[in-house]
């Protein structure tokens, strides 16, 4: 299980709210990945990189509105990352009869949330948090 | 969350910034890799992981509990970690045995000595547990070093480019023993290391990071080896054929053929082609272009060909073919681009120019604004 402890918080409600979200649908799907049906995930993953997509333009909405900086940096960081969601769509074809898939897609998942993501928008962290005051 | 988790990390020598805003997460059980050039910061990162630095700017958290921040600096000692180097640094006075119970202070001696014969077994070195380091070679005392590392059970692993002091040889099978022994022991391991096979073979997730200290692509070793996201990425992994061509119609022209590409249109990129992706063909079938052999040579199971494209004034090409494929043989070859080791990257000037434009929206999904998430 993922847990989505005091450090990964942004301190900003609406975004932490998104990533929590989104934690808990990779703890689903990773709970699918190790039960008696793993090939049931799809249409999970599919959501969750749906859900994605939407967390992406909120928080590209909300950091435009707050002027951050570096918006077109983390813009960029986001398109890139669209090919690894569809490589996780690609994956779940295999989960079904091949332990390898279900163990990268697990791995992948995590990283993908924890680093990919939420590490990722802590950049902005110490930004969001002078602009409140 | 249980092992690193590193946010918002930024280190400057002096005037000389060597990490910038750096992010690292490595759950528990997790090997990643950082890998990058001389002098890009990858060192001063597992420097401050292990306290070995007081950080200026961010945070580093090791198993849920901040370690590192400008006001928290938590002592290396204190922070539960294992550490393993280029050269073993054994204490030389030191038998085996006492190498390894070295980090147990404070466990009752018949219990440490009882963990470090574990670990010793278990990196297959009880036998010279009585011996000194200076009576073991160099794969010896790495996996020496390894156990002593372990024994203590550290919540992290952080390891400096650890194999480059090993011949090639002992090299691969002390990274394999290595890799299955910290796969047993279920600890998060950070490994920096300039060596992209070294990355590959053993990393769960490669990090890369840039000569400005930023982290220029992470992923799984196949998507950073066959999806660089950066020119940078791809050169990593040895030499690259390179051509410059301007996107039109959905495509690059390069002297090889045509390659389809989303880039914006009329701007000039560079293609970049592994050796292994310049396909040679002695049938003739017309879809390459001939090609005359400048040279070739064996590197054990491949050979690296250079070749001059025979309408393509002095343009040599680099290409990476089975060793079976005996040069001397062959009349007539032709020469194509096998698309999954060819990769599109805008020049400096198009980078500019793309970065210019506002960016394209992502996908939005009805209602859901984070003014209407505000709203609520």
């Amino acid at each position: 299980m993922v847990e989505l402890s005091e450090t990964f918080q942004l301190e900003c409600d609406e975004l932490d709210k998104d990533h929590q979200k989104l934690v808990d649908m990779v703890n689903e799907i990773v709970e699918m990945l190790d039960g008696d049906q793993p090939e049931t995930c799809k249409d999970k993953v599919r959501e969750f990189v749906n859900f994605t997509k939407g967390h992406f333009s909120r928080e590209e909405r909300f950091l435009s509105k707050m002027n951050y900086p570096d918006v077109a940096k983390h813009c960029k960081h986001h398109r890139q990352l669209g090919e690894k969601m569809e490589h996780m769509i690609e994956f779940t074809d295999s989960v079904g009869d091949n332990e390898m898939a279900r163990e990268s897609l697990k791995r992948e998942l995590v990283f993908f949330v924890m680093d990919d993501v939420i590490t990722t928008d802590l950049e902005f962290k110490g930004f969001i948090g002078d602009e409140a005051e | 969350m249980k092992g690193l988790h590193i946010f918002g990390l930024s280190h400057a020598y002096g005037d000389h910034q060597v990490l910038s805003n750096m992010g690292l997460l490595i759950p528990a059980g997790e090997l990643v890799c950082m890998l990058g050039p001389s002098g890009c910061g990858k060192s001063t990162l597992l420097r401050l992981a292990a306290g070995l630095e007081k950080v200026q700017q961010g945070t580093v958290v090791i198993d849920d509990v901040t370690v590192g921040t400008p006001d928290i600096h938590v002592e290396p000692e204190q922070r539960q970690i294992g550490l393993m180097f280029q050269d073993y640094a054994l204490f030389p006075h030191l038998s085996i045995i006492e190498n390894v119970t070295f980090g147990l202070f404070g466990m009752a001696s018949d219990k440490a000595h009882k963990r470090a014969m574990d670990m010793l077994d278990q990196v297959g070195m009880t036998s010279h547990a009585n011996k000194y380091p200076h009576m073991l070679s160099g794969g010896q005392q790495q996996r020496v070093a390894l156990a002593r590392a372990l024994a203590p059970d550290p919540k992290l692993l952080l390891l400096d480019e650890p194999f480059s002091g090993l011949d090639a040889n002992l090299r691969q099978s002390i990274r394999e023993e290595t890799l299955n022994v910290l796969k047993q022991s279920g600890v998060a391991t950070l490994m920096v290391t300039h060596d992209p096979e070294e990355a590959m073979f053993m990393a769960d997730r490669i990090k890369i990071i840039g000569a400005d200290g930023r982290t220029l692509q992470a992923g799984r070793p196949h998507e950073i080896y066959y999806h660089p996201i950066h020119e940078f990425v791809a050169e990593m992994f040895g030499m690259m054929n390179r051509f410059e061509c301007v996107v039109k119609n959905g495509q690059v022209e390069t002297p090889l053929g045509t390659l389809p590409t989303d880039r914006p249109e009329g701007l000039m990129m560079q293609v970049l082609v592994r050796p292994e992706g310049v396909l040679l063909d002695t049938d003739g079938d017309g879809t390459g272009v001939r090609v005359e052999v400048i040279s070739s040579h064996l590197l054990g199971h491949d050979n690296i060909v250079r070749v001059q494209l025979e309408n393509g004034g002095s343009r040599e090409l680099y290409v990476r073919v089975h060793h079976t494929f005996e040069i001397e043989l062959q009349t007539d070859i032709t020469a194509r681009i096998d698309p999954e080791y060819a990769f599109i990257f805008p020049t400096e000037e198009s980078r500019r120019i793309i970065s210019a434009r506002p960016p394209e929206p992502v996908e939005e999904l009805a209602g859901e604004t984070i003014e209407a998430m505000v709203a609520e």
